[in-house]
């Protein structure tokens, strides 16, 4: 499965990216702003998303509903600092599957993308 | 802002550190400032605060602190460039995290960094500041809030 990281941070990208690398998922590319993430995705076509949400040009949440217009089979695990269940909820009503809260570690991404991709199978 | 909505913060700083490195952050008593400058050696994010709330958090650390911080976190690179990052990173995360306390009206910028120079910050005065001493390794920074 392929794996894109959406987010304005490059420590926060290399870090999703790192923890990635024991497992069967492929990097298939990174972005920094929604708007990037729209781009990217028409070309790769990655079955995950990880998506930050406060980003310049394009925040996550309109690049999710943007994405999700192209592909509503596409995974989206949106991972941002906005710690309110306000954001989670919008966030998903808008086509993401999963909502991790920043600051995270290993096990956090590990345990998200876990239950992005059981649901994938199991389907 | 009160004591309560004050801990808000200090409780997300002491968390982003807990979760990024096996060393815990400790957190100095809070005083009122008035002005604050930055010096050659700090490196400064600073987050706006819209919507409901008005202000402004702002994040300051020193080269070493942000370098170590990078180490911990796995990376191998420790340019101006990353520490940066991180700076603006951990400013976005502190505040962004205040939202579960506050609510989605309490609304964050992007981060905007600033490496090190001397200036003087351009506190709000109709508002309260409070520095908050943060304490890491034998690393200090400070956290302004002025909402």
């Amino acid at each position: 499965m392929k794996l894109m990281i959406v987010d304005d941070s490059k420590i926060v990208q290399n870090m999703i990216q790192r923890f990635l690398t024991e497992k069967n998922i492929e990097f298939a590319g990174k972005a920094n702003n929604g708007k990037e993430a729209l781009d990217i995705f028409t070309i790769v076509r990655p079955e995950i998303v990880t998506m930050d949400i406060t980003m310049p040009e394009m925040d996550g949440i309109e690049a999710v509903k943007r994405i999700v217009a192209i592909d509503d089979s596409v995974r989206i695990l949106v991972v941002s600092a906005l710690a309110d269940k306000a954001t989670a909820i919008e966030a998903l009503k808008n086509g993401a599957h999963g909502f991790l809260c920043k600051p995270f570690d290993e096990r956090d991404l590990n345990d998200a993308l876990y239950e992005l991709i059981e649901d994938l199978v199991d389907e | 802002m009160n004591e309560q909505e004050l801990q808000v913060f200090i409780d997300g700083t002491v968390n982003y550190f807990n979760k990024n490195s096996k060393d815990k952050a400790e957190v100095g008593s809070p005083y009122l400032v008035k002005e604050f400058k930055s010096n050659r050696t700090l490196f400064s994010a600073s987050i706006g605060i819209s919507g409901k709330f008005q202000g402004m958090v702002y994040l300051f650390a020193p080269k070493t602190m942000l370098a170590s911080l990078l180490k911990d976190i796995g990376e191998t690179e420790y340019t101006n460039e990353y520490a940066a990052d991180l700076a603006g990173e951990a400013a976005n995360t502190i505040a962004g995290n205040a939202r579960k306390y506050f609510g989605k009206d309490f609304m964050i910028s992007v981060p905007a960094v600033h490496i090190g120079d001397e200036h003087e910050i351009l506190l709000n005065e109709g508002l309260k500041t409070y520095a908050v001493p943060i304490m890491w390794k034998e690393h200090k920074s400070i956290l302004l809030i002025s909402i």
